[in-house]
């Protein structure tokens, strides 16, 4: 094998100048993947959290937050899915919202056919009767 | 230029060495960017599970009807015992369900129990 004599100038011979430059486009080529991989984590964090709150917040509500209540010896007792209309509209949304940790919380009952005004960040709906009414509706809780 | 230490063959640009770097740097990268594209765990899954089951709720209270079922943008089938499965809205039947969530429910009705099996999707 001949060895390797460098001559005037010559920091590197060609195979190591290249192997060099590879190094740094894959360093550099790494280093952009990790920061795009970070950015859609803490995204997907972010968003994982809004919606576990979203689903809190929707499942206290229907359970018993906004649950219409009957009397028995024991006391109030909620009826999981059967939502009172009174409950849900005095329902202080800012409190709620200080509760599961967000910045607001919009909660809205929509019957059937009604399109819900509650908007942005992220919605849960689910499928619950309304106590006066008996009607089918869906109780919409959108988190931001 | 030297080559002095690669007594490379006629038109040989690279060592194996190099080529096999080369490709595991390349895989790396290939393997990088697969995971940034990928899904994020997300509770949609879960949403869609409570909402299969606020609907046989619902129905037991107050029934269930095609455009309300619609209104929330999934589709769901009923199986009812050996009855016909039957789609809300109806127009679901002709559907190739994906991410479909399931659940089974042993219901009182009419004096006898009976064994409802649920699926949504969404459309």
């Amino acid at each position: 094998m001949a060895l390797f004599r460098a001559r005037m100038g010559q920091a590197f011979s060609a195979d190591a100048a290249l192997a060099a430059v590879c190094i740094l486009a894959v360093a550099v080529a790494g280093m952009a993947a990790v920061s795009v991989c970070a950015r859609g984590a803490a995204f997907a964090c972010e968003q994982a959290a809004l919606e576990a709150k979203a689903v809190s917040a929707a499942d206290y509500l229907v359970k018993e937050g906004a649950a219409q209540k009957t009397g028995s010896a024991f006391g109030a007792v909620a009826r999981a899915g059967r939502v009172d209309e009174g409950a849900l509209s005095a329902l202080d949304e800012d409190w709620l919202a200080g509760r599961v940790g967000a910045r607001s919380v919009c909660v809205e009952g929509v019957r059937a056919g009604g399109a819900a005004a509650c908007a942005g960040g992220v919605c849960v709906k689910r499928a619950v009767i309304f106590q006066g009414s008996g009607e089918a509706g869906y109780l919409v809780v959108c988190v931001q | 230029m030297s080559f002095a230490c690669n007594e490379s063959a006629k038109g040989q640009a690279f060592s194996l060495e190099a080529m096999l770097s080369l490709l595991a740097a390349a895989a790396l990268l290939s393997a990088a960017s697969l995971q940034a594209q990928a899904k994020p765990e997300t509770l949609e899954r879960l949403a869609e599970f409570q909402l299969l089951n606020d609907f046989l709720a619902v129905r037991s209270g107050a029934g269930l009807e095609p455009g309300y079922v619609a209104a929330a943008g999934v589709c769901l089938k009923l199986e009812d015992g050996e009855a016909e499965a039957r789609f809300l809205p109806e127009e679901c039947a002709g559907m190739t369900p994906a991410g479909v969530v399931s659940t089974t429910r042993i219901v009182c009705e009419d004096g006898e129990f009976r064994e409802i099996r649920a699926s949504l999707w969404k459309r």
